[in-house]
């Protein structure tokens, strides 16, 4: 076991050491820092005295390596706009991406596991027909078209629910995260289905389940206690490998919804060239992908014991 | 030699697949068609959009630009104000919709075929690259593999736009570059398994060169693999550039792209009578990605029916 996080550990070090250096890469490669902080009327001097002030004119490498050692120390600089801390800004953003994220993630689970269930020891039903359309939709459907819909039918329209935003804390925060958790979820809601249904068909063909049939248990049990069970685990460790493509459909919601998570501010430093933003985003980002996949294959090594390799 | 120097994908996979000799008869065709009927259907709304974005302009009286702002906001057809001379409407400055959605479903398809196109390539060389040499070259494609597929695809690709600037090469190109390591690492776990087939142990014995090999035994057996791969992908890409396009860092204005009409509406529907603006470009995308995805499913049917419930 111990090897294997050791082995783990490094990995997930190269995955946020290379993404570093590809969006340091990149925003160096959007334009020159300096047309972005100084006013577009500075002369020519004046410029290249400040380039040398800020580092600007050293080699990309030694300004890489400069970067990643404020960047370990969790300093990405001084946002170009607001002149605050980047790390900061990024961290204020946490709280609602990660509400986000977790409640469309319980969505799309309990709409999944059921579905899944059923549909795998229905096959071939009428509810499993019905699930594989829902799937097939689900995959098909361009997420932020779902959410313009939703906004225009239940916020503008109906006035069921806000359009867009992040609400006061308490009821207010719940009624705003209903529209972008709906579609969040939907977007995730078909993978898991998929997953939860060929493991539970593999589960239900497999010979435990024959021999606690064989037994007498009821079929209650055999599908939860012994199906389920063994389906659980290949779920969670696919859902928690797709950590990172969750995000990316949180950066879809968000931007649809105007939901101040960290997708939303990626977006807008993007398009306003505020790299150190864009840079801590990134960056904090991946170290926050890397460790869910690695506490997910943490868990479930310790629940399946055959992984421990 | 010659039994070795014609082995095909028959050979191996297909060759213990209880479907084989079904298939080979008219009936078995029929019958699979049946079964299909969903990807039938989507291939017939494929080819019959492909055929629409092809001969756009023979269809539309339109070109995508002109229009008067006194036309501005005509309803369709089906609604009351609706007139056949714009059967589904004007946009907010007076242009038809018809024309500017059958002009989008050109740039959607051409870019999801392409970037698939692009990304396919560089993928499936790195994957068999990956897969069939192993050890460092398998390390270092793999590790790159790891980082890219960690990272949400969409950030990255809205990262490198702003560097390159919108416009339609680059587009293809940033999702072209963003979605090659579902490939590779596909292609390589089905690389590695070939490789341990019986057959190329014998091809290695008979002393093929690496390239014979690769080309010859290895390549045919992953022909099905990339098509049913690729047909999901088109699907994918496309929404994604609908998504730059939504966000206004796509392909730009006056080519008329489904993500930027979806985008210019927002302005013009606040009541139930205006909800067609965002409904129709988004339908288009939608009924295009639907289509492709069933005729995804039929493909990977064939192919293999027991990846089914994986993929």
């Amino acid at each position: 076991m111990g090897a294997y996080v050791v082995n783990r550990l490094i990995q997930m070090f190269v995955v946020i050491v290379g993404i570093s250096v590809i969006v340091f890469v990149i925003t160096n490669m959007i334009g020159d820092p300096v047309n972005v902080l100084l006013p577009p009327e500075t002369p020519y001097e004046q410029r290249e005295i400040f380039r040398e002030q800020m580092g600007f004119n050293r080699p990309l490498v030694v300004q890489y390596l400069d970067f990643a050692v404020d960047a370990v120390r969790g300093d990405f600089g001084n946002s170009f706009r607001t002149a605050r801390p980047a790390t900061t800004i990024v961290l204020e953003r946490m709280p609602a991406t990660l509400l986000l994220t977790v409640s469309a993630t319980l969505v799309a689970t309990l709409i999944a596991i059921p579905m899944g269930i059923i549909s795998a020891y229905k096959r071939h039903s009428i509810w499993d027909n019905l699930t594989t359309i829902f799937v097939v939709t689900g995959q098909a459907m361009p997420i932020f078209w779902l959410g313009l819909l939703l906004i225009i039918i239940f916020g503008v329209n109906l006035k069921w629910l806000p359009p867009s935003g992040y609400g006061d804390f308490g009821i207010e925060r719940l009624k705003h995260l209903i529209l972008p958790m709906a579609v969040l979820g939907f977007f995730l809601a078909p993978v898991t289905e998929r997953l939860v249904r060929s493991g539970m068909l593999d589960a239900l063909s497999q010979d435990y389940v024959r021999t606690a049939r064989a037994k007498g248990l009821s079929e209650r049990i055999v599908l939860f206690r012994h199906a389920l069970r063994n389906t659980i685990i290949p779920v969670i460790t696919v859902l928690g490998l797709q950590f990172g493509q969750l995000l990316g459909g949180a950066v879809i919601t968000e931007s649809v919804f105007a939901w101040p998570g960290v997708g939303l501010l990626a977006i807008d430093s993007i398009r306003n060239s505020d790299f150190p933003v864009t840079q801590a985003v990134v960056v904090i980002l991946a170290v926050l992908i890397s460790f869910v996949n690695l506490s997910v294959d943490l868990i479930v090594g310790v629940l399946d014991p055959r992984i421990r390799r | 030699m010659a039994s070795v120097g014609t082995s095909t994908p028959e050979t191996t996979a297909t060759l213990f697949s209880p479907n084989r000799v079904r298939r080979r008869t008219l009936r078995g065709v029929l019958a699979a068609a049946w079964k299909l009927r969903l990807s039938v259907a989507g291939a017939t709304v494929l080819i019959l959009l492909i055929l629409m974005a092809i001969f756009a302009p023979l269809l539309t009286p339109y070109t995508t630009n002109e229009g008067s702002i006194r036309n501005r906001l005509q309803p369709p057809v089906w609604q009351e104000g609706g007139t056949w001379s714009h059967p589904l409407g004007t946009d907010g400055i007076g242009r038809d919709y018809a024309t500017r959605l059958l002009y989008g479903a050109r740039v959607a398809l051409a870019v999801g075929l392409l970037a698939t196109l692009i990304s396919g390539v560089i993928g499936v060389f790195f994957g068999v690259i990956a897969g069939y040499f192993g050890g460092k070259i398998d390390t270092l494609i793999s590790t790159l593999v790891n980082i890219m597929l960690t990272f949400p695809f969409i950030l990255l690709a809205l990262c490198i736009i702003a560097v390159l600037g919108s416009s339609f090469t680059n587009v293809v190109f940033v999702l072209g570059i963003g979605a090659w390591p579902i490939y590779t690492r596909v292609m390589k776990f089905e690389v590695e398994r070939i490789k341990s087939l019986e057959y190329m142990s014998a091809a290695r014995v008979i002393g093929l060169r690496n390239s014979r090999m690769i080309w010859r035994h290895v390549m045919p057996n992953l022909v099905n693999t990339i098509i049913v791969l690729g047909t999901v992908q088109v699907a994918r890409l496309i929404i994604a550039e609908a998504f730059l396009s939504y966000l206004g860092l796509g392909i730009q204005p006056p080519t008329p792209t489904w993500g930027q009409m979806l985008q210019e509406s927002i302005a013009f529907s606040f009541t139930w009578s205006d909800i067609w603006l965002p409904t129709l470009p988004g339908l288009a995308i939608f009924i295009t990605t639907l289509s492709i995805n069933f005729v995804g499913d039929g493909l990977r049917d064939l192919i293999d029916p027991r990846e089914r419930a994986v993929l």
